[in-house]
């Protein structure tokens, strides 16, 4: 039953990964990361890390999906943009991409990881992650809202028209 | 130390800057300020404050011992705070630097003022992390708020392509970093650098993995300090960003990503000193990896460099080669090696600075960046004149001709190197030296022999800018000859917490 599951989870997270990166239509790409963000989702949530899920679903399924889906939708002329380089160096690329997921696959199939988790009690994480923020990580959670600030300022300033005032 | 007493007296110059930070976005919404206007004179007064505060706030630490704050997120010693002292100063001469320049016309002023605090702020942060949580979060930070301002310019097209270049980069280069962070993290089941040397140490973990990991940590640090292979960014970015954000960019990040790698590597990847000299940790002889690290990087950005004719571009292949001096330094894998870091970034801001300034008041005038048209200045007038000396000054600093700061700098490093016994990578660096002054020389040449075609004089360099370009080349010649407060300074400096 586990295989199973584990298994439909890799299939959707990687196969609609595959469609963004592959498919020749921006919407339908923009559809399909849907399935890779509920496949990560999924993933969180089977390895026992629910706050994470969630915040995974509610976030990115949630949100930046439906802003990308927007963004996607709005833009006019979105089919008719050019490639300047049509499949330039696929040579180059798939063997590098074969190397590193060789790679990958070897580094993690290894057994040498130091937290063995056989052991954890399956409770929620959300207790121990808030304790945790407020104490040992209190820099960092309160510093990244000092760079959330300064992101969602930057975005105004470079995106905003001027506009035009009347003199 | 816990929060509360951490907060206390040690992080305050940060704590002034998130407050100048909120006053500016404060300025930016204030009722009649209109989108055309430039640097107003109140964001810049607020900022310059707010950096002396903060400067004067870092001074003020006093070091009984090296010790974590924050739980052991950061590390409060002379190091970090060399590092941040420095970044505040190259803050302070890019605010000067930005109330007139032509790039940031017609762009929000007190937007960008407040970028300033935050990229500040991020990258002063970077000095002193000793967590990897808050390496990455401070990188981030840093880079975040690089893209803005390397595509402020909204109009331009080449700003457009810069920061997007940029983000895309850097987006890869993080997300490498923090897939080898998580990897480490698994393998040494810990975040703190000091607690990763004990296990790494003590129970060696899988040697092919750590490896990887370390390259791939390596990589996100390199993207950072701009050093080949990772450097392809630099040169397109520096072009198209305002021209006082390159400034900032070629010396603060650079330095504040030098801070970030050092302390990555001494603190986490060191197993023992012996008379100022330490050996890495048997599981990963990184000296050998950052010593032909060092010698790509130098060898790039100096060959790469004699063809250019673009100011910007020049300037960002000579930082390069920079970056490759200085990481030899690195590879050194000693106290005097780290001396000499600390010295070259004293020297590299003054010399790099400097010739960022004279390019920018030629960009305020002429509307160029072309290196041909810097012929003749000698002759046009009392500013060209003026110009055109102070940047041979710096070009023969960076050079590093004695008697000026720079050849004192690449003494250090290259006395280091040798007692590191990497007498080949002395050579490499002496051959690159040679090449680059070819193509310094070369614009000085431009400036000081050749005619120019339509002779105009320059107009009076602005008081603000006269004023600073002749500080910095006096102190290039003056550190030239008399460096013994340098290197006081200096030593006091290489104390890290471990």
């Amino acid at each position: 039953m586990e295989t199973f599951i584990v298994s439909v989870i890799f299939i959707v997270t990687v196969g609609s990964a595959c469609i963004v990166a592959f498919s020749n239509n921006l919407v339908y790409s923009a559809f399909a990361l849907i399935g890779t963000f509920l496949g990560v989702a999924g993933t969180f949530i089977y390895l026992n890390a629910t706050f994470l899920g969630l915040v995974q679903l509610v976030v990115y399924a949630g949100g930046i999906l439906v802003l990308i889906i927007f963004a996607v939708m709005l833009t006019s002329k979105i089919n008719e943009s050019s490639r300047s380089n049509p499949g330039a160096n696929y040579k180059a690329v798939v063997p590098l991409v074969l190397l590193l997921v060789l790679l990958v696959g070897r580094i993690l199939t290894r057994d040498v990881w130091t937290k063995d988790l056989s052991g954890m009690a399956h409770e929620p994480t959300i207790t121990a992650l808030g304790n945790l923020l407020l104490t040992d990580y209190l820099l960092p959670f309160e510093l990244v809202s000092v760079v959330l600030l300064a992101a969602m300022i930057g975005a105004a300033v470079i995106s905003r028209r001027k506009v035009k005032t009347q003199e | 130390m816990n929060n509360i007493e951490s907060l206390k007296s040690y992080f305050s110059s940060e704590i002034v800057l998130i407050l100048g930070l909120v006053v500016l976005i404060f300025l930016s919404l204030r009722r009649g300020h209109s989108d055309h206007k430039s640097m107003s004179p109140a964001s810049s007064v607020v900022s310059v404050v707010t950096l002396f505060l903060a400067i004067t706030a870092a001074l003020s630490v006093n070091f009984t011992e090296s010790q974590p704050l924050f739980h052991g997120m950061i590390a409060l010693d002379p190091f970090g705070q060399f590092f941040k002292i420095l970044i505040m100063g190259t803050t302070l001469v890019t605010v000067v630097f930005c109330t007139c320049s032509r790039d940031l016309e017609n762009t929000p002023g007190p937007e960008f003022m407040a970028f300033l605090m935050a990229l500040c702020l991020g990258l002063n942060v970077m000095c002193v992390s000793n967590n990897m949580l808050m390496m990455y979060l401070a990188v981030e930070m840093a880079s975040l708020v690089s893209y803005i301002m390397a595509g402020y310019m909204t109009e331009n097209k080449r700003s457009e392509e810069a920061g997007l270049k940029y983000v895309l980069y850097g987006g890869l280069a993080s997300g490498v970093m923090i897939f080898g962070m998580s990897l480490l993290y698994g393998l040494t089941g810990s975040l703190d650098l000091v607690s990763i040397r004990q296990v790494v140490i003590n129970n060696p973990p899988d040697q092919l993995i750590l490896f990887l990991t370390f390259i791939m940590i390596l990589t996100g640090l390199g993207y950072k300090m701009a050093i080949a292979p990772f450097h392809m960014w630099s040169p397109d970015v520096y072009e198209g960003a305002p021209l006082p954000v390159t400034a900032f960019l070629s010396v603060a990040s650079k330095a504040a990503g030098f801070a970030l790698t050092l302390r990555f590597l001494f603190v986490a990847f060191v197993a023992t000193e012996v008379e100022g000299t330490w050996s890495a940790v048997s599981a990963i002889d990184w000296q050998m990896l950052v010593a032909v690290l060092s010698a790509v990087t130098m060898t790039v950005g100096n060959v790469l460099a004699l063809q250019q004719l673009n100011i910007k571009r020049f300037l960002a292949y000579s930082s390069i080669a920079h970056a490759g001096y200085m990481l030899m330094a690195v590879a050194a894998q000693s106290g005097g090696g780290l001396e000499g870091v600390v010295f070259y970034f004293m020297v590299y801001f003054l010399m790099n600075l400097g010739a960022f300034l004279v390019a920018g008041v030629i960009l305020n005038q002429r509307h160029t960046e072309d290196m041909r048209d810097y012929k003749g200045l000698v002759r046009q007038g009392a500013s060209g004149l003026f110009l055109a000396l102070t940047l041979s000054v710096f070009l023969f600093s960076l050079t590093g001709i004695p008697p000026f700061a720079g050849f004192i700098g690449k003494w250090y490093v290259f006395k280091a190197v040798i007692n590191a016994g990497l007498l080949w990578l002395a050579v490499i660096g002496a051959l690159n030296s040679v090449i680059s002054l070819y193509f310094y020389v070369r614009l000085i040449k431009f400036m000081l022999v050749d005619s120019a075609e339509k002779n105009d004089t320059i107009e009076r360099v602005p008081l603000r800018f006269a004023s600073l370009i002749s500080i910095f080349a006096a102190l290039t010649l003056v550190f030239g000859l008399y460096f013994a407060p340098l290197v006081k300074w200096t030593q006091a400096s290489v104390v890290m917490f471990r």
